[in-house]
């Protein structure tokens, strides 16, 4: 198989093409940046349409345009930048306008802003949070995937580390699954006829052929995201059948956990991990499952607290639940401090395990439930 | 790990690296972090080939699983390394991590023209190392000048790796330089050719002065192309 190296920013770009994507606008932030560029040449060479445009409000409008079009569109940002979007994504998961926004994070703070959003209304937006650039190639097609499945925006969660190491990766494209015809997109196709499709939030149709309206239409919306709720959460379990411990880690962080407790295990220490791949639907249920006979819950996240509130409104026995994170950022304020460091985070884990006594343990390292092969795979087998 | 300065080619050798074994097949992760400084800032760069050096899921350099899905094998490294089977000390500014974090037994390769032995840190042990067979000085920057090319050092430092560690082919490492040169600065190739085999002459040249790397066995690839590499130290 030929690979090629390819930074993240890159490999996201050409795997978000080779899905179909055919319009790209965004407002250059770092480390968001990086794939702005690369859309640039690739969208190009691709036939499709990439601008740089004014702003991120005026970047993710124009997506929106595209996407009702029922072009495969796509924006991207990062933190401030994705906060200035959130009127945009909440319009279009409100008005049913599929596009997909690459959130090139800066660190983990931003999972307030992606889970809960800021805009207005009862919607959410399914958010993706690869841990490494391997992953992230196949969520920047599933992203695309969800969003046409169910009609509304979705966000693909990466941070300056995914943005900029860089990878062999084959990017081809993969195959998620039939999708509903899009006989809703702005094609012009019903001009003329007095049956003209609209994109409208308020969805009151026309005096002669009229829509639900906002009563009905948002209550069919919020049905919609409850029924997402249902079936589309994604997680990852490592090493967590007999684990005492239980980290619960998203993205990077997750990525340099799964690291630091393969060796806490091979020196016989009973700690698992417990990944969301989705940070929205938030996979509660299986952490649930995953912490009932756990006694301790670890949560690691480069923010103050933010996937903390979901995990204590899962875990089994919440007064189990330590926050292990915080607040870390580099100098350059552009990304990661100190924090997210394997001997950082292993001493972090650590003060909160008991010393391992002289008996080998039954969850000692070797055990083939909880090997990262065996825990692979998860893109499709978490979902219910 | 390759650590020094900002104007040293720290990332075009990093690259050219993590470039040439790509094309040698192998799975392989390049990371970086550097300021904005264009001259005398920090510039570090982390290159980790799989199946290549100590293999161990703790502390390793990184683990190739297969894991069947369509982008077939994954290197398990941190973009931020724990411990690393060699360093190449360009500058001994900034090189505290890459100090800290060379393994015992590890090769350290040192720009003996620009780095200043005694304001290393401590940490990385100088004295004990040396005994041991694994400290080898290259006076890169020197050489680059030598041959009209200071801008080279780094590539000079690089042929001398490959030539210590054979972890790749050294025609692939040519090919690898002149794909990442930008339009701007192609005209630098024939020199950065001849930087790479200075390098590498450099150490068949004194031989008898250092022992072989022990840190790296190179094993075969696997050659039934199933996308899955997986490797054992030597």
């Amino acid at each position: 198989m030929t690979r090629e190296l390819l930074d993240g920013s890159s490999a996201i770009a050409a795997s978000a093409i080779a899905a179909g994507c055919r319009f790209f606008a965004g407002y250059p932030m770092s480390p968001f940046t990086l794939l702005l560029e690369s859309m640039s040449v690739r969208m190009a060479e691709a036939g499709g349409v990439c601008l740089n445009a004014e702003s991120e409000i005026e970047g993710v409008n124009m997506t929106l345009g595209a996407a009702a079009t029922g072009a495969r569109a796509a924006t991207g940002s990062c933190g401030q930048g994705i906060a200035l979007m959130q009127e945009a994504i909440a319009e279009a998961a409100l008005n049913e306008t599929p596009f997909v926004v690459f959130n090139m994070a800066r660190n983990q703070q931003d999972y307030y802003q992606c889970t809960k959003g800021g805009g207005w209304g009862d919607y959410r937006t399914i958010t993706l949070a690869p841990k490494d650039v391997y992953e992230a190639v196949e969520h920047a097609q599933l992203a695309f995937h969800l969003a046409d499945k169910h009609r509304a925006p979705t966000i693909l969660y990466g941070d300056p580390l995914i943005a900029q190491t860089q990878v062999g990766v084959e990017i081809r494209r993969l195959e998620l699954g039939e999708l509903p015809p899009k006989d809703w997109a702005l094609d012009g196709s019903t001009s003329g006829t007095g049956r003209s499709r609209q994109v409208w939030t308020w969805a009151m149709g026309k005096v002669t052929d009229p829509g639900l309206g906002p009563d009905g239409h948002w209550r069919a919306i919020a049905d919609k995201f409850a029924a997402i709720d249902a079936v589309e959460a994604r997680w990852e379990t490592l090493y967590a059948d007999d684990a005492d411990t239980l980290v619960v880690a998203f993205g990077s962080a997750a990525l340099f956990a799964e690291k630091v407790i393969a060796g806490l295990r091979a020196e016989g220490h009973r700690v698992g991990l417990f990944r969301p791949i989705t940070l929205w639907p938030f996979p509660g249920p299986a952490l649930l499952a995953a912490t009932q006979r756990v006694r301790t819950v670890l949560v690691l996240e480069i923010n103050a607290g933010q996937m903390l509130d979901d995990v204590r409104a899962w875990t089994a026995h919440r007064e189990g639940v330590r926050f292990i994170g915080g607040v870390s950022i580099h100098e350059s304020g552009l990304s990661y401090g100190p924090l997210l460091d394997a001997p950082v985070i292993r001493e972090r884990i650590l003060t909160h395990l008991e010393p391992v006594d002289g008996s080998p343990s039954a969850g000692a390292a070797g055990s083939p439930a909880g090997t990262p092969a065996a825990a692979a795979g998860a893109l499709a087998g978490g979902a219910r | 790990m390759v650590t020094g300065i900002g104007g040293q080619g720290i990332q075009l050798l990093a690259k050219t690296l993590a470039q040439a074994a790509t094309a040698a097949g192998r799975e392989v992760m390049f990371s970086a972090e550097y300021g904005g400084e264009m001259r005398g800032g920090p510039s570090l760069a982390n290159v980790v080939i799989g199946g290549v050096g100590t293999d161990d899921p703790g502390t390793g350099t990184g683990t190739v699983t297969g894991t069947g899905t369509d982008t077939g094998a994954r290197l398990t490294a941190l973009p931020i390394l724990e411990a690393a089977d060699a360093a190449i000390i360009a500058h001994h500014h900034f090189s505290e991590r890459t100090c800290e974090r060379l393994r015992t037994g590890g090769l350290a390769l040192l720009d003996s023209s620009v780095v200043e032995r005694d304001r290393l840190p401590e940490i990385l042990d100088l004295t004990r190392r040396e005994a041991a067979g694994e400290i080898v000085e290259v006076p890169a920057a020197d050489l680059a000048v030598s041959i009209g090319a200071p801008m080279s050092s780094g590539l000079i430092l690089l042929g001398a790796f490959v030539a210590l560690t054979q972890v790749v082919e050294p025609e692939l490492l040519g090919e690898a330089m002149e794909r990442l040169l930008p339009a701007r600065r192609r005209q630098h190739i024939p020199k950065n050719l001849q930087a790479l085999r200075l390098g590498a002459d450099h150490i068949a040249a004194h031989a008898g002065h250092h022992a072989p790397s022990r840190a790296f066995g190179v094993p075969a690839l696997a050659t039934t192309g199933t996308g899955t590499t997986t490797g054992a130290p030597a």
